[in-house]
């Protein structure tokens, strides 16, 4: 896919801006502040209908405003061209537009696919379980697209279930009945995880070869047969159950499941450099575009967030003939430039504009 | 505003699916009206109260001791089906495809709000099943909460050694596979039937 043009409006520190882009390389130069990863973002929210984790959509709207739109020209590979609007009011309301045509979120998603890189997806390394859970869920989603909804239903019954253990005059065919619901969704759930993970593997196992690096993803609770995997899940909770009574929780269930990111059979959590972090999460992102490239049958465009940074000669080498060999249009910040080997556009950015536009 | 019109707009607000624009709407449509509609309706509402009341074996509406269906012999008394609120009784019956009897739980099982099975008419329906009933049809929403209690009502009935079937989950007729949800389609692949 390729992103031809974009246009902001009220988008967070730009009041107006229109832009058209290289099909391969782009680059946005600008001191801190700038408004460069603000523009990433604005592609971000483009293609997901959302800002990135942790942000309030209505954070988009420059302030002092009313709402905000960015709107994106897409070119895809089977010629399609698709003018596409996401709009997002002071009061975090949304609405998206595909054509001209107004669309639900859910007909939106799924139309112009990115694989991104920020700052912040150094915790799917770093930071909490759930952050790697959430990582493996959001990318189930694409092999599955019911995975969602059981994911969904299987936490609306685990509230439920944890208020029952809480109460102390608990029905006890109650108790089993939620029991009955959790565990059949959990077991979609694991499922559709280690269906994920053993796909993720293949891909990690190809790409981690040109950094010479193996890196894997793990579930202490599953082993490579599903089956095997199901009945630990079911002897696990079962095992639970006294001590669930005792503290009123589900204790078991893929809620609370790890999931460990291995480098060279360690785990990269305690195990991997500053550096490490950025070549493990370059090769978890882009093998998602390889995913995507072949269920979807459209390559992502890709965004990176201060990129090359941290890395040394050998690894950016790495990665920039990896970005080559796999072709996605690139956006990528960067405080200053480096040679890339590449031609493409810069954009200079300052105080939420473009003040330079060159080809490099 | 006056402040009995205020009032009028809060009591109208405190109802199901009414806003507070709407709530001035019919406040306003009220004060407008002539005064023997009013009353008419005021009486109207008074009526409900009084004379309306559940069905004594089924938990239905009726203004007397048992409801027009629980009385109806020409029903088929062996099958139950069982709803969450009266008002799910009025679609199942304009289908005219079924003729069994119903039995009205007056809510579902909702941890989180506190309902639980004591809070319902399960025993009722207990009672009844055990007096010659071979099905019961769950008809409980296909929300969490209506699936909770369609679970808890199986476990409840299965020993007693009668058919407990769950209204069929699919796509609606009329509808495009292209638009229905993902969910929706793999559980109409799941239960499809063969063709006659």
């Amino acid at each position: 896919m390729i992103l031809n043009s974009i246009e902001l409006l009220s988008y967070r520190n730009y009041s107006h801006l229109l832009l058209n882009f290289d099909p391969n390389i782009n680059i946005f130069i600008g001191p801190n502040g700038a408004g460069k990863t603000n523009l990433l973002e604005a592609i971000y929210l483009l293609s997901n209908g959302e800002l990135k984790r942790g942000k309030k959509d209505s954070e988009a709207v420059k302030w002092g405003e009313p709402f905000t739109w960015v709107r994106g020209e897409v070119y895809c590979e089977d010629g399609k061209i698709l003018k596409l609007v996401t709009q997002v009011k002071v009061n975090g309301e949304k609405a998206f537009s595909i054509n001209g045509k107004i669309v639900p979120l859910k007909r939106y998603l799924g139309s112009f696919y990115t694989v991104s890189i920020f700052d912040g997806d150094n915790e799917i390394i770093t930071g909490s379980p759930d952050r790697r859970r959430t990582f493996l869920d959001e990318f189930a989603v694409n092999i599955d697209s019911g995975y969602y909804f059981t994911l969904n239903r299987y936490k609306d019954i685990l509230i439920r279930r944890n208020r029952v253990l809480r109460d102390k005059n608990f029905d006890r065919k109650l108790l089993d009945s939620l029991t009955q619901i959790l565990i059949e969704l959990g077991e979609s759930i694991i499922i559709g995880r280690h269906k994920t993970i053993s796909i993720y593997n293949e891909y990690l196992k190809r790409e981690g070869k040109r950094f010479s690096i193996d890196v894997k993803i793990e579930s202490p609770s599953m082993t490579e047969d599903i089956e095997e995997s199901l009945s630990i899940y079911r002897e696990r909770f079962n095992s639970s159950r006294d001590k669930e009574e005792a503290v009123g929780l589900t204790l078991v269930g893929p809620h609370r499941d790890d999931v460990v990111i291995k480098i060279n059979g360690r785990d990269s959590r305690s195990f991997a450099s500053n550096g490490e972090v950025q070549v493990i999460i370059f090769l978890l992102k882009i093998a998602q575009l390889e995913l995507i490239k072949e269920l979807k049958g459209y390559k992502p465009v890709l965004l990176i967030d201060e990129f090359l940074n941290r890395l040394d000669e050998r690894n950016s080498k790495i990665i920039l003939s990896a970005i080559e060999e796999k072709s996605p249009q690139l956006f990528a910040s960067m405080i200053s430039i480096r040679d890339i080997g590449r031609r493409g556009l810069i954009f200079s950015i300052d105080g939420g504009d473009v003040i330079d536009e060159e080809s490099f | 505003m006056t402040e009995s019109f205020n009032r009028l707009v809060s009591e109208l607000e405190a109802l199901p699916g009414i806003g507070p624009k709407l709530a001035v709407r019919i406040a306003y449509y009220i004060f407008k009206s002539p005064k023997d509609t009013v009353e008419r309706l005021v009486k109207t509402i008074n009526d409900v109260k009084e004379r309306v009341r559940p069905c004594s074996i089924c938990f239905n509406l009726t203004e007397e001791e048992i409801c027009d269906i629980c009385k109806d012999l020409q029903r088929d008394q062996s099958v139950i089906c069982v709803v969450e609120e009266p008002k799910d009784i009025i679609p199942i019956e304009n289908t005219h495809s079924y003729n069994g009897l119903y039995h009205v739980l007056m809510g579902a099982i909702a941890p989180l709000s506190g309902i639980g099975p004591k809070d319902l008419t399960i025993d009722a329906l207990l009672e009844r099943v055990k007096k010659g009933v071979k099905e019961v049809i769950i008809a409980t929403d296909l929300n969490v909460e209506g699936e909770t209690t369609a679970i808890y009502l199986s476990k409840l009935l299965k020993p007693l050694e009668i058919k407990v079937t769950r209204l069929a989950q699919g796509l609606p007729t009329g509808s495009e596979i292209e638009y229905a949800d993902e969910f929706t389609l793999k559980e109409a692949i799941l239960w499809r039937k063969e063709m006659k």
